[in-house]
């Protein structure tokens, strides 16, 4: 295998977990209420955001602008869901309309976040985050690696360890699984299905804000930085839209072949990349990669 | 939604070409654009909203058909010597029969997939647009040369007005029709239950696939109006942020509802500009304040403001 | 063996792994009432979602008047003559209940050029909404002509759904737990149309039930469904007695 041939499947790895994280968020949004959360990119910008002003404002060391920024962009994911999403849902069940509806409320989100990034001076400048070390390259084998691509992986690694952990052994976890399973029978066993709710819509916040973070050093950060939600989506939809486990291979997939694309085809075609996956994807397995075989729905 | 439409309402679209004729000599040309632009925005949102709020298809491919009828009649006149007047149906059909295509495969996935796999085609299509260069000009764009219909030159604003008022009022007259006919019948029937559809006899995938086509002929139209008045385009105007646009525009004005699609569309479409008049100094705040009031809408008016005003009256 | 009005023929029909009907064999004679009941997840609501054709029987046919179901596609069955009411009533619940019965129309119900005006149009909407408003009158839904159908109440929705499904003046009536929910009184007055609508009208119907009530009032003939398999089969006053039913039902030792 050419030198070019393993980096840009490192390099693929590397993109692919932080499209892996965005594409989790994504799907426990969806997940836990069937809409489709456009400001996804825009929680990961902020994050962006908030790690370079812990950092360089609040002048906290690198390891703890994670959970800082994570912390403030869950408030802001749950706020968000108590305040304006149960306010659109009403009292009725998820009809088409209402979804819609939902959907349209976190395009507001989305142009409010952009909104107040732009408004605020500091952000008249492009910026960059400094990365979590920067020391020389590692070298494994003939493929360069920066400590930032290390990092990403090994925080992408952990972080999903941890959700695993979180969905499958505890209470919480469980019972958030449960709720977006069957909103009523989790109400009736006494599971308090407002607070699973803003819960879910907290964590994929801070998913998506610790990803912002992670991809900040490699990207200039800017307000519109949101639009890698596309590729997330790509990924997401690569793993079915349903399973989390899906939205890792998704995303990793989704990075190796944009850098194969890069490499064999050419670089214009990389940004045409992600769509054709998706679509050819759909075509062939309506239900995405992961999400098991096309059984006839019981009427 | 059944017989055909009052003779009240398309009495208003008389009404509506008067204006597109007298408009033109009072108002400044600065209001005529803006109309201009509305309209065909109304075209592109009307279109949209016969393939998501009657026939309960979540696609967003919309985008691309209103980039193919504009490159499409561009071209037609510009390499082809084809007039406006054969240009732009022909462009419509073209969009139509992509759409036909598109709506066949995607009437087999489930909402969140056939939302994802048509916006993936609308990107898939601004990137051909972008790459393209030969036809379409690529990301520098395409001068579009100003269309004549009948021997008057279009291309300006006051010129253009009356003919996109005209075009306008015959979409919504089609729409009227559409949506008490049978068809339309049929379409409403599939968003509410397929079951019931498809035990009464409606074949579903047809359907589907027709009301694709249909809202892609409506996109092809609006693209052919844009050239009236535009002399310039380039792929940036295809993008995602405008299919978004377009959707909070019927669902703030009302998902399903004639009245509220235009409501819609002339609210948000007028929004930017009012802020931008009123907000002098504060101008960078305008993005804010239009999620501010895309969020507010959501959470008192979730039926878009026409379900509103039916309820209220309904009362 | 004489041809059947409509017969099913060693129907399989599986979900995955779960096997949900087993060489299921069905005869109804026409104009008569014919009742299918088991106990819940016995398999009667997939015999009615594979005549739909919503599911595709591995196995067996399906023949009505003479020809196969099963090469059909779903929307050509209402054009037979079958039409069915849903267990979960589904209604087209943006539609007024005028609309719906337009919906259930739609088989009887010609083509035209939908964009614009013409008399064809004028014609063929004139007539449809002649028939609605009668049915609506027989069905004593007429009150409700203009109701949006989500606005309507339980007893209503159900009515709603069979005059949707009588629409379309089909020849084989297929309904779904009719009776769930209704009052006694409400039961007898169903029990009524039903016996009018295959006595006076020749309509041949085949009604999943539960409400034992109604089964035993109006059947000509019951089938009973036990996991996906026939385990009985006769009039009513034979069903009522038979140990296997009274076991499917009640469990083994219910009848000593």
């Amino acid at each position: 295998m050419s030198p070019l041939l393993l980096q840009g499947i490192a390099g693929g790895i590397v993109s692919g977990c932080v499209y892996a994280l965005i594409a989790l968020s994504l799907v426990i949004v969806y997940k836990s209420s069937d809409v489709i959360n456009f400001a996804g990119g825009e929680l990961v910008m902020i994050g962006g955001y908030l790690g370079m002003f812990a950092l360089l404002w609040l002048g906290l060391p690198y390891l703890l602008i994670f959970p800082f920024g994570a912390l403030v962009i869950f408030v802001v994911g749950a706020l968000f869901d108590r305040v304006v999403l149960t306010k659109v849902a009403g009292r009725s069940v998820h009809g088409q309309s209402v979804l819609v509806a939902m959907i349209i409320a976190t395009v507001g989100l989305s142009y409010m976040l952009k909104g107040i990034v732009r408004v605020i001076p500091y952000t008249e400048e492009v910026r960059r985050l400094p990365p979590i070390s920067s020391g020389t390259p590692i070298f494994v084998g003939p493929v360069v690696l920066q400590h930032q691509d290390i990092a990403i992986v090994l925080a992408a690694i952990a972080i999903m360890a941890a959700l695993w952990a979180f969905f499958s052994f505890t209470m919480a976890g469980k019972a958030l699984r449960a709720t977006s399973q069957n909103p009523r029978a989790a109400a009736l066993v006494g599971i308090p299905v407002r607070t699973m709710s803003m819960t879910a819509w907290g964590l994929a916040a801070a998913l998506a804000g610790v990803s912002g973070i992670l991809l900040a050093p490699k990207l200039l950060i800017t307000p519109d930085m949101g639009v890698i939600v596309i590729l997330a989506l790509a990924a997401a939809i690569i793993g079915g839209f349903v399973s989390l486990p899906g939205c890792v291979a998704g995303g990793i997939l989704l990075g190796v072949v944009q850098n194969m694309i890069g490499v064999y085809v050419s670089s214009r075609a990389i940004s045409l990349a992600p769509f054709l996956v998706i679509m050819v994807v759909l075509l062939l397995r309506p239900q995405g990669l992961f999400a098991g075989r096309a059984v006839a729905k019981k009427v | 939604m059944y017989g055909a439409p009052p003779l009240r309402r398309l009495s208003l679209l008389l009404l509506l070409i008067a204006a597109g004729f007298a408009l033109p000599l009072v108002l400044p040309q600065y209001f005529l654009y803006l109309g201009n632009f509305l309209m065909t925005f109304a075209v592109l949102a009307l279109g949209l909203d016969l393939l998501l709020g009657w026939a309960g298809q979540f696609a967003f491919a919309h985008i691309a058909f209103f980039g193919i009828g504009v490159y499409a009649t561009a071209l037609l006149q510009a390499r082809l010597g084809i007039p406006f007047i054969f240009g732009m149906p022909m462009a419509a059909m073209l969009a139509g029969f992509i759409g036909l295509l598109i709506g066949l495969p995607a009437t087999r996935l489930r909402t969140v997939y056939l939302a994802l796999a048509t916006f993936a085609f609308a990107e898939a299509a601004q990137w051909v647009f972008n790459s393209w260069d030969k036809v379409t000009g690529g990301p520098d764009g395409l001068r579009i040369a100003a269309p004549d219909v009948f021997g008057y030159k279009l291309g300006t604003d006051p010129t253009a007005f009356p003919v996109v008022t005209i075009i306008l009022a015959i979409m919504i007259a089609a729409a009227m029709y559409l949506t008490t006919s049978k068809f339309g019948r049929a379409m409403c029937a599939i968003r509410d239950s397929e079951h019931v559809a498809a035990a009464s006899g409606i074949n579903v995938r047809g359907t589907k696939a027709w009301a694709f086509a249909i809202s892609a002929v409506y996109a092809g139209v609006a693209g052919g109006m844009y050239t009236l008045f535009q002399s310039f385009v380039n792929p940036d105007v295809f993008s995602f942020h405008q299919i978004v646009l377009l959707l909070s525009m019927i669902v703030v004005g009302g998902l399903g509802s004639l009245p509220g699609v235009l409501i819609g569309v002339g609210l948000l479409g007028l929004l930017p500009e009012i802020m931008r008049t009123s907000m002098r100094g504060l101008l960078v705040w305008q993005e804010f304040v239009y999620g501010v009031i895309l969020i507010l809408a959501m959470m008192f008016m979730p039926r878009g403001i026409w379900g509103f005003v039916r309820a209220w009256r309904g009362q | 063996m004489s041809a059947a009005f409509f017969a099913l023929r060693d129907v399989g029909m599986r979900f995955g792994g779960l096997r949900a009907l087993n060489r299921f064999s069905m005869e109804v004679a026409q104009g008569s009432i014919h009742a299918l009941i088991g106990p819940n997840g016995a398999g009667k609501s997939t015999v009615f979602n594979c005549v739909s054709r919503f599911y595709r029987p591995s196995e067996g046919d399906i023949t009505f008047d003479g020809r196969s179901l099963l090469s059909l596609p779903q929307h050509r069955i209402a054009g037979l003559g079958i039409a069915r009411t849903f267990q979960n009533i589904e209604l087209c619940r943006g539609l007024t209940v005028l609309e719906n019965i337009l919906v259930g129309m739609a088989s009887r119900t010609p083509l035209y050029f939908p964009f614009g005006p013409s008399a064809r149009r004028n014609r063929v909407e004139q007539a449809a909404l002649a028939d609605a408003e009668e049915l609506l009158e027989r069905t004593g839904l007429a009150r409700h002509r203009d109701t949006p159908a989500e606005q309507l109440d339980f007893g209503h929705q159900k009515m709603l759904d069979l005059a949707r499904a009588l629409a379309c003046k089909p020849k084989l009536l297929l309904l779904d737990e009719p009776a769930a929910g209704l009052r006694n009184r409400e039961v007898a007055a169903l029990d009524a149309l039903l016996v009018d609508l295959a006595r006076n009208q020749g309509i041949t119907i085949v009604l999943v039930e539960h409400v034992m009530q109604l089964v035993m009032a109006v059947a000509d003939r019951i089938t009973v469904l036990n996991f996906g398999e026939k385990i009985a089969e006769g009039a009513p006053a034979e069903i009522r007695s038979n140990p296997l039913v009274i076991e499917a039902y009640l469990g083994k030792g219910a009848h000593a």
